[in-house]
Parts: structure tokens; sequence; C-alpha cells
């Protein structure tokens, strides 16, 4: 068989054949059923769409199997969308197997309309056909072969069976059914018919696509059509949308929704199982509830509260940092230096344990400086192992730990999917799209990777607003665990955690409101297929925390490294205090915490959670207030999240935006933070 | 060109619940942070980040595998 080239479009007079079909109906496992053992992945030019290629087989020789992605509709929302619209337009001759999952019959008939209204010949895969016996679903094939002129094919693809028809059939006939639109579409489609003739088999189709007025689908007939041709077109489709008074794609999508939907009430018929009373099955109805599915998410912050505040952040770190770091481990390494590295210096001693402060008691040599320098970078107040690892290994990593048990738990649950939809609902109330609220959960994890999530996103302006909201306020795993600490440790109780994530869930709600306001355009919505609950598997369990953990120790502690090295430098270059004093008016008079604050914040530029770890070290030293702790605690949540968040900004928006981003959001911080404390100061809250 | 042994490892997303195959569908190239060397695959419909596979846990399951007699483990993990 021959070689694959990168673009297939090359290979002429090869029979071609494209997988087509909704996300998630089981066409990759069909296509590696038809396909021979190597097939080839590759970019689909100019777009970052994989297309997946191989050679199928047939009586009339092998023919070149294409894998198109999944979609929903063929007026497109997506670059997905937009890749497989082209697919199809550019390869007219090409036979179409489409695969519809048969428990959604309307969403793969939807589709099913639009490839008969651009006339292609193919058949017609219901995959799954055991999963919708099973839910007691019938299909009359015979009827939907009447309907649309082609073979639909039962088939259960993961068991290779149903596929036989699809090795040794060619010739497949045409899809042949026909709707009918409004008056005006209708009189349109007469009218576009004779520019669209030799582009494709069915100007119908071709002119629907113009009339929905999608600019990927003329910038795809620029230089297909003459311009002069383009221009009449396009006035054809103003001067119907101004006449019907409304948006053309909208009545196109609903009349052939409105379609599929009668289609589908002729051939499916749902015999009701006995249902079987799961454990889950109460569960399942409350979590998407829209007032019991909040308070079940109550119940489970609460035991995400016992486990990770209290068990993590109290029992755990307790353990780690008290009485392994600092009780054993500290003075282990501190001795272990101090025969290393001599030169005249005493240690402090706390109930009897060394610690790291010290100072020096004699005039130092030259190569003792060096052996002192060594020294404090190693154990001193700024050391790697008393400050960056302390902070990293045995203060947050012990939260970050359980969070990610916890984390990984919900998940094997199937709880994050309901999560997704039940903050869906919040999300949409302050005008943020399906979409777009997508991200802002995924932030809950990591802000960095949910930044290059926003790629998802269809318009520049989603994708900024988006960005600026996960810089800007929403906390990631790491800095949740940080405040479970703080809710325990730092003693703050649930008034101030209140009062915190009363002004965090404020900011996104007036950066969201202001944001609406800004976007245009219709909305995208959230398509999730929600998975039953289902007994999570321990195994699944510790897989998943294994590799965020991973994550963390390869991310964040060598963060945390740098960050430590570049306070020391600043310390032994005599710059910190000189730092401290520059930003003492608006450390210690606009925010009203302590002087020793503003190397916390300096750290809070490396990652939140290592500024906000500052705080709970200052707290445990009992040298800052608890209306202090919430002050320092809120202005850095609305801190840049961390250096490779904010790499990431430059790197997706740009230096100009990604910057302006950080400078907005720095600025916001700060005058939240600030206003937060007077409001404390003239009204006195217990916490 | 990449086997099916890869193309065809299913992977289905615990957020959005899309199911796709972690050879065909890879964004490892366009992320900025990890590249190709990270325990995590982007859902190419939610961009939720999956954690798919652990080398402590591999290094783990060797461990068991010597300690059962049975080499022959090794793949990648992938959770379903």
């Amino acid at each position: 068989m021959p070689k694959l080239p990168n673009d297939t479009r090359t290979l002429l007079g090869v029979q071609k054949t494209i997988l087509f079909g909704n996300p998630n109906v089981g066409k990759s496992v069909i296509f590696g059923r038809l396909t021979n053992q190597y097939v080839a992945v590759s970019n689909y030019p100019g777009t970052t769409v994989t297309i997946t290629r191989g050679w199928m087989n047939q009586a009339s020789g092998p023919v070149l199997l294409l894998d198109s992605p999944g979609i929903n509709n063929l007026l497109p929302n997506s670059e997905d969308e937009v890749v497989t619209r082209n697919i199809l337009l550019s390869t007219h001759e090409a036979d179409i197997v489409q695969v519809i999952d048969a428990k959604n019959l309307k969403r793969g008939l939807f589709l099913t309309i639009q490839l008969s209204e651009l006339g292609r010949s193919g058949v017609v895969v219901l995959n799954m056909w055991d999963e919708a016996q099973l839910a007691g679903y019938t299909v009359d094939t015979a009827r939907l072969q009447q309907i649309f002129g082609v073979s639909f094919l039962p088939a259960v693809a993961i068991h290779n069976s149903g596929l036989s028809d699809l090795r040794t059939k060619r010739e497949y006939p045409s899809f042949h059914y026909e709707i009918q639109y409004p008056g005006l579409i209708e009189e349109a489609l007469k009218e576009l018919a004779p520019y669209f003739q030799g582009l494709g088999k069915s100007p119908r189709g071709l002119g629907l696509m113009a009339l929905s007025g999608d600019s990927t689908y003329f910038q795809f007939l620029h230089g297909k059509l003459p311009a002069a041709i383009l221009e009449k077109i396009q006035a054809i489709c103003k001067k119907t949308a101004v006449a019907m008074n409304t948006d053309l794609r909208q009545i196109i999508d609903n009349t052939r929704m409105a379609e599929a939907q009668k289609i589908t009430n002729l051939v499916l018929r749902q015999s009701y199982p006995k249902k079987e009373k799961r454990i889950w099955s109460s569960l399942e109805e409350i979590s998407l509830h829209p007032i019991g599915g909040f308070l079940l998410l109550g119940v489970v912050l609460y035991f995400l509260y016992l486990f990770v505040g209290i068990f993590g952040a109290g029992t755990m770190v307790g353990w780690i940092e008290e009485s392994l770091f600092e009780n054993h481990l500290h003075p282990l390494l501190i001795k272990t230096c101090d025969f290393l590295l001599p030169f005249p210096h005493e240690h402090e001693h706390n109930e009897g344990i060394l610690t790291k402060d010290s100072k020096v008691t004699a005039t130092l040599l030259w190569w003792q400086k060096i052996f002192r320098f060594l020294h404090d970078f190693l154990i001193g107040e700024y050391g790697l192992f008393t400050m960056a690892l302390t902070y990293g290994l045995a203060i947050i990593f012990p939260v970050v730990l359980t969070f990610f048990l916890a984390f990984g738990l919900l998940e094997d649950l199937g709880y994050l999917s309901r999560l997704s939809v039940l903050l869906n609902q919040i999300f949409r109330l302050m005008g943020l799209n399906g979409k777009a609220v997508l991200p802002m959960i995924l932030g809950l994890g990591c802000d960095t990777m949910a930044t290059v999530t926003t790629r998802i996103l269809d318009t520049r302006k989603e994708r900024i607003i988006v960005t600026f909201l996960l810089a800007l306020a929403v906390p990631c795993s790491a800095q949740l665990a940080v405040i479970m600490f703080l809710l325990e440790a730092g003693g703050l109780g649930w008034k101030g955690i209140m009062i915190w994530s009363g002004i965090v869930v404020a900011i996104i709600f007036i950066a969201g409101f202001l944001a609406s306001l800004i976007i245009k355009g219709e909305e995208n919505p959230l398509i999730l297929e929600i998975p039953p609950f289902r007994l999570p598997l321990l195994r699944n369990i510790f897989l998943k925390t294994l590799a965020r953990v991973e994550w963390y120790l390869k991310e964040v502690i060598p963060i945390f490294i740098i960050g430590t090295a570049i306070l020391f430098l600043l310390k032994e270059l005599e710059f910190l205090s000189v730092i401290e004093k520059l930003l003492h008016p608006l450390v210690v008079t606009w925010l009203g915490l302590p002087q020793e604050s503003a190397s916390a914040f300096l750290m809070g530029f490396f990652r939140r959670d290592y500024g906000a770890a500052g705080f709970i070290k200052m707290a445990q030293e009992g040298i800052i207030t608890k209306q202090q702790i919430l002050v320092g605690l809120t202005t850095i949540t609305l801190f840049v999240p961390c250096v490779a968040n904010l790499l990431v900004m430059v790197k997706e928006r740009g230096w100009k935006m990604g910057i302006n981003m950080f400078v907005i959001v720095m600025i916001i911080a700060f005058l939240i933070g600030g206003i937060l404390h007077r409001v404390l100061q003239w009204f006195p809250i217990a916490l | 060109m990449v086997s099916h042994s890869t193309i065809n490892q299913k992977i289905t997303c615990t957020v959005c619940g899309f199911s796709f195959s972690e050879g065909a569908k890879t964004s490892c190239a366009n992320c900025p942070l990890h590249g190709q060397n990270c325990g995590f695959v982007k859902c190419p419909n939610c961009g939720f980040d999956i954690p798919v596979s652990s080398k402590i846990w591999e290094w783990m399951m060797k461990i068991k595998d010597k300690l059962q007699g049975d080499t022959s483990h090794g793949r990648k993990d992938s959770t379903h």
C-alpha cells in the first residue's frame, strides 16, 4: 500500500472515505477496526487539530480512511468543526461513514440531515447498539433507511460487531432527505443555487452554509469563487437576513433540530426496563438539583475541610513540620553544616532544640566569610533547607497531598462533571457563557494549565477575559489547600473564611459581569456527558494523586527554591531591607501589616501559596493578628498565581497584554487589601 | 506513524465524559509547561488535565512485579 503523505489532498484518484460524527460516538474505535496496523496522525494544515488517516482494504482496492474530528454541527462553533466542515467540502467524491451513538439518535440525525442537504453518499453506523438496547431503546432502522435512502447499520464497535458491511460494500447511495425552510430562505436558496454549481454535489447545502453567515465559510470560499460572485452571494444573504429581521443561522439550526426530533419520534421507542435501585441514584439526582446540588456541595466542602484542613493542615503538618523538621531534621542539618562549614557563630535554642537563628561571634576571615555565606544559603533565615524545602515539603506538601487525595476521590466518583454543571448555573447568572466556565473550574486545579485551556474559547475577547479572571481571583489547588491550613492553624474561623470567600466571589462576579457587558455574540452551550456515580477505585485515586504530587514536586518546589535563593541574595546584598523600606507605605501604611510581611509579598510574586506560607509562618510565630492574616491572605489571593502563570499569560496573550494584565491584577490586589484593612478598622470583627 | 496500540488507548475525561485516544489527540506540542514529559493528558473537549501516568507509580509497579517474579509489566497506565 502507498505510504501516506502528510497532506492527503495530494492523493489524486484514490478512493476516500470519511468517518464523520459527533464527539465520543466511537469513530476512533471503528477507524482502528477498519484500517491496517499503522496510521498517520498529523495536524490539519494551518490548525492544531489532529487528523488520523489509514488504509482500509476493500474488494475494489485500498481506500483511504480519514477520521474527522467529532462535531455537533456543520455550521461551526469551534476549530474542530471548521476543520471537519472544510474536509467535507474539499472531498466531494468521498463517501461518508457517519457514526451515531444509538442512545443519542437526535444529536446524530441533526448531522445526517446536513449530510443529506450536501447530497453526500454513504452509510450510517448506529454504534453502541448494545447500550441502547440495555437502556430499553429500539430503533426502526428500516424506516430510517426509507427516510434517508441510505443503510443504517446497528453495530457494537468495541466488540467488532456489525462492521462487516463496511469492509465489503463500496457503492454507497446518496442521502436524500430534504426539509422545507421558511419561504424567504427557500427563495434565497433558489437565487444562490447558480453560484454554487460545480462547487459541490448540492448547491442547496452550500447555500444554507452561506445563509448562516459563518465567516469561516466565506474564508473557505475565498479563492474557490471569483470575488464578484462572492459579493453577490453575500448580498443575497444580507438581503435575506434583513428581510427576515432575525438570525438566519438560528432559524436554520432550529428547523433542522425540529426535523431531527420529528424523525426521532417516528423511529425511536423506549420500553423502560425495571429501574435498578442503585446505591447512588438518589445522590445523582440531588447532585444536579438547583438547591439540593448546592446543599450537597456544602456537605462535600465540609468533609473536604475535615480531611484537608483538620487532618492535612493540622495533624500532618504537626507531624512533619514540628516533629520531623524542627525537632529532628533541622538540628541535624545545622550540626552537619556547622561541622562542614566552621566559622565562629552561635545558634539560638528553643526549648532546648537548635534553631536556624544564629549570630556571628567574632570577626570572620575571608574563607570563614565564604563558609558563613554557604551556611546561611543552606540553613539560614532564607536557607534552601530551612525555608524553601521546609515551606514546600513540611508546610504546603501535606496539605496539598490531602487535597489531591480528596480531589482524586471526587474525580473518580464522577462528581467533577456535576460540579461543572452546578457552577455553570452560577456563571450564567453573571453572563459568562457555558464554554467560558470550564477554564474557570479547571483553574481550581491549576490556573496556569487552565490559562492554556482558554484556547477552547471561540473569541479573542472571551480568551482575554477568562485569562484575566483566572489570574485575578480563581484560587488554585495549592492555594485552596493553604486556605484550609489558615482556617485551621491560623485560627481565622468560619467568619474569616466567609469574608475571604465573599470578597473572592464578589470580585469574580463583578469582573464577570463587566466582562459580559463587553462580550457580544451568541452563547456557546456547555456540552458535557454526565457519567453515573461509581464507587471510586483506590488504585485510580492513588495513581492520580501520585501524578499530581509529581507535578507539584517538579513544578512548585523549584519555584520555591529559586524564590528563596533570590530572597537570600537580596538579603546578602542588603537590598531586602531597601525593598522592605520601599514597600513600607504599601505594606505597613496602606495594608496595616507588619514590616516582615514585605518578604511574604515578595515570595507571593513567585507563587501565591509560597507567599501565603510566609503568613502561616508569621502566624505560628505570633507576630501577626488574625485581622492582619485576613488582609494579607486576601491580597495574596488576588495576586497573579505564580511566575509560570505570568509566563503563560505572556505566551498566550502576548507581551503587552500579559504585562498589562499583571499590572492591573496587582493594583486590584493591593487596592482590595487596603480597603479590607480599613473596613476591618471601622467595623472590627472578632475572628 | 503511530501504532494502533497507542491510538486505541482510550481515555475518558472525568469532567466532560469525552472519550479520546491518548496517542491521537495529545496536545503536548501546544503546552508551554511540560512538553512530552508529564503525567497528564489534556482533554480535547473541555481542556481538563487528566492524570494518566506517574513515574512513582510505575516504579512501585516494577518493584511489585519483581517481587512477584513477573517482569512483563512496564506499560504506561491509563485511567478509564
